[in-house]
């Protein structure tokens, strides 16, 4: 025991000893960070110096491991430790931190003046974002907006079936849609002489549900929407009333794949459309656009100046890797009888940045640390990606400007945490367009058009305590119709019994927010 | 005692239907618990691309690749020196801490007894909660120490408890005629009653030390270096990468696309196997202790 309490006695007093002089020789302003982090900072990290030195103050990383970043957060802030920069994992989280006074009130006039590059990236970029960091109408955060989620989901067709059954380019309309799901299911394109094909299955149903305007059967996420000008829940629109008949229809001729429910996925690599890798449907959605990148898809950039076909992954690697003679293709989202044509896009609100409360009455404070994030949006590239990834050519090279090709120098290459190591934390996401080979390749499937975005992106707080029960009522309701085991006029039954399950509370809730953050 | 091989008695026609499902429970039951282990260890040895999808006891391209990331990742290097180092000082102060404890609190004679059994046996009903105790320990300015991960866990009310009982079941008379032969406390302690309770000991010793090994939250709260992670904690966060899709996207800039599950498998296996290994031949010893005692002679 005694040799316990020595061990700790000398380890206190150590720790005393070195904070003292650490304190001796720094008069520099101190600012505390937290922000997304693969692996703990190193406390003397190239990166912390280099901005350190820069801004002149002394940025200390205080490490909370990412996938417990709430838990571990709400620890430190009980013991009174509040960073001076801290990023909100779940954007949910906002308002209950304003509500505890953990942040510092912000202003639009203060980001605009010490962050002039993040603010224009923003507000053009991304309109209507930066008012999502409102709380009763006040700026409490800095919303990181994704750049690649500007891009929708993918439709994705397999042209090679296409191409047997003599349809020669990708559906437009949603009559289109349908007449080629038809022969995807009845005329045997895989030639195997078994009506064992469809034409779609679980992630099939949004591009119906697009050709409506609406996203109304998502697995996690609400998405909201206006009609009539209130806001509403895309699940008991008039468009999810008049896809799912679309879609009960579908079911009955045999077009959507009987196992559609359990989804395309069957493990592992959440991306993969299982369904589709092997053959067993022609139309699929599932995964992001990247997913479905095949061999020689786009040419990417080289250091020298040539051009390298880039590899197939995940989807549109399995798939060739099944059948060989596989190829597919992408359309644009499907027109539906109303005019309306969309698909679904993934929130593009990310998380939140906010400044903790401590540094609140320290306007100057307040002032670097909105310098420091504006960094992350620099219009120079170089200056931009070097506070995320350390500085170029040490870390990383620069194949090519114009379309801001770059890649790690080994062996960061295979070292994906080493950005947090070095103190990578000063950044944010930001959503400047994205320019690179991949992205451009997305932009030329015309990936960028006809999202449908949720009007709001963060969960409000009664909108996440009834949420599972409202989900539960949703999925019985929309599978019984699609299913044929109640018919499509059960519908407006489904939407009395959801408003009276909290449904019509969370939509007065929305409908306020929304109206506060004009 | 002597047995008789099973397979010399021999099966009654009667037996055979039962002896048949007996087998073929057991069968499922050991490929059910097994399959996991091979379908990891498959994954460890695939190639990077060639792992996503479809499962197969052969992996589809053959390589050690996964291993030479997960060994040149510095952190696992770090990871397995404080994991073992918390392990072993952890493991050996825990068990002499709760073999003193239990000691004195096993003597009918010790003032007040109950009243102290009794403070320590609270704890396992009740604890101060997660907040409560980072405040304790920071206040005792052990953030960021191994002695973090070692003092709170010290003594467990449960492991005490085994080993008190254990200890009131040995016979008065083994002391006293020590006492005769001129021992004192401390000789009897250490010379007579701990060789006695050497295989409860053992048991004991057996616990703490896989929860030592597979102990990572008390780390993840009270640990903020790197230098100070453990193995379970390293290996946490590079299986939980790939759980969404965070690693592909930020990768993506940077056209070095994978996917980490032949990484996670190999990852899994190099900080699982070891106390797999050591597992069976304590269990062995004290199985077997356990079950003689050592209360004959």
């Amino acid at each position: 025991m005694n040799r316990i309490m020595k061990g700790a006695a000398i380890i206190a007093i150590v720790a005393c000893l070195v904070s003292a002089a650490t304190a001796a020789d720094s008069k520099r302003m101190k600012i505390t960070v937290a922000n997304y982090q693969m692996e703990p900072t190193d406390p003397n990290g190239e990166m912390l110096k280099f901005y350190g030195d820069k801004f002149g103050c002394d940025f200390t990383v205080v490490n909370i491991n990412h996938d417990q970043y709430h838990e571990l957060l709400n620890i430190k802030l009980s013991a009174g430790e509040i960073p001076d920069l801290l990023y909100l994992r779940h954007a949910d989280t906002l308002g209950t931190y304003v509500k505890q006074g953990v942040l510092a009130k912000l202003s639009p006039e203060l980001i605009q003046k010490n962050a002039p590059d993040l603010w224009k990236a923003i507000t053009v970029n991304a309109k209507g974002y930066m008012e999502m960091g409102k709380v009763n109408g006040v700026q409490y955060a800095i919303p990181a907006v994704n750049p690649t989620n500007i891009f929708r989901l993918p439709l994705v067709y397999r042209t090679d079936w296409m191409k047997k059954l003599g349809v020669t380019k990708t559906p437009e309309t949603l009559a289109e849609f349908e007449s080629l799901m038809y022969k995807f299911a009845k005329n045997d394109p895989d030639g195997d002489g078994k009506a064992d094909t469809y034409g779609f299955s679980k992630d099939g149903l949004n591009a119906v549900f697009g050709a409506f305007g609406v996203v109304p059967f998502d697995a996690e996420t609400d998405y909201w929407m206006l009609e009539n000008g209130k806001v509403i829940n895309d699940t008991v629109s008039s468009g999810a009333k008049q896809a799912l008949a679309v879609l009960a229809k579908y079911y009955k001729d045999g077009i959507i794949d009987p196992e559609f429910i359990t989804g395309e996925n069957q493990g592992g690599y959440w991306a993969l459309s299982h369904a589709f890798i092997k053959g067993r449907i022609g139309y699929s959605s599932h995964g992001n656009y990247y997913h479905w990148q095949t061999a020689g898809a786009y040419q990417s950039p080289q250091e020298d100046g040539s051009m390298v076909p880039c590899p197939a992954f995940a989807n549109g690697q399995e798939l060739i890797a099944a059948t060989p003679t596989a190829t597919l293709g992408f359309g644009l989202p499907l027109k539906g009888p109303t005019g309306k044509q969309g698909m679904k896009q993934y929130n593009r609100l990310s998380n939140f940045f906010c400044i903790g409360k401590l540094a609140e009455s320290d306007p100057a404070k307040v002032a670097k640390i909105l310098q420091i994030l504006n960094v992350s949006a620099d219009p120079d590239f170089v200056t931009r990606n070097s506070i995320h990834y350390g500085p170029k050519d040490k870390y990383w090279k620069l194949l090519d400007a114009d379309t801001e090709s770059w890649l790690n120098i080994p062996p960061y290459d295979k070292d994906s945490g080493y950005w947090s190591r070095i103190g990578g934390e000063l950044w944010m996401e930001v959503p400047l367009p994205p320019k690179g080979p991949r992205e451009q390749w997305a932009y030329r499937n015309n990936m960028d058009k006809y999202g449908i975005e949720s009007l709001i992106q963060i969960g409000l707080p009664k909108a996440m305590k009834y949420k599972a029960e409202l989900m539960k009522i949703r999925d019985e309701a929309y599978l019984s119709i699609i299913t044929g085991d109640k018919p499509a006029s059960y519908f407006d039954e489904f939407v009395t019994k959801y408003m009276a399950a909290g449904g019509a509370e969370v939509q007065q809730e929305s409908n306020e927010y929304y109206a506060s953050l004009k | 005692m002597k047995r008789k091989p099973i397979a010399a008695k021999k099966l009654k026609p009667s037996d055979a239907p039962f002896t048949i499902v007996n087998y073929a429970i057991m069968i499922m039951l050991s490929i059910t618990t097994l399959y996991p282990f091979i379908f990891l260890i498959t994954s460890s040895f695939s190639a990077l691309d060639m792992s996503l999808g479809g499962l197969s006891i052969i992996p589809r391209q053959f390589t050690f690749s996964n291993y030479e990331r997960v060994f040149a990742n510095p952190n696992v290097g770090i990871g397995y020196r404080n994991t073992i180092i918390r392990t072993i000082l952890g493991t050996s102060l825990s068990l002499l801490v709760t073999f003193c404890l239990a000691y004195a609190l096993s003597k009918k004679t010790f003032p007040n007894r109950n009243l102290w059994t009794g403070l320590v046996v609270f704890t396992m009903f009740f604890s101060g909660g997660m907040i409560p105790s980072y405040l304790l320990v920071k206040n005792l300015k052990l953030i960021d120490s191994m002695w973090a991960l070692i003092l709170p866990e010290l003594v467990s009310a449960y492991n005490f408890v085994i080993v008190r009982n254990y200890m009131q079941t040995i016979p008065q008379s083994l002391e006293e005629s020590a006492k005769i032969d001129g021992a004192n406390d401390i000789t009897i302690m250490f010379r007579i009653i701990l060789p006695v309770c050497k295989p409860i000991l053992a048991t004991i010793a057996l616990w703490v030390a896989v929860w030592h090994w597979n102990a990572w939250f008390d780390c993840m709260v009270y640990i903020s270096s790197q230098k100070g992670q453990v193995m379970q904690l390293v290996m946490r966060r590079i299986v939980m990468l790939g759980s969404s899709d965070q690693l592909t996207q930020m990768e993506g800039q940077s056209h070095d696309f994978f996917t980490p599950e032949g990484i996670k498998a190999a990852t899994i296996l190099v900080a699982t196997v070891p106390i797999v290994c050591v597992y069976p031949f304590i269990q062995k010893y004290f199985v077997k202790g356990v079950l003689v005692g050592s209360l004959k002679g």
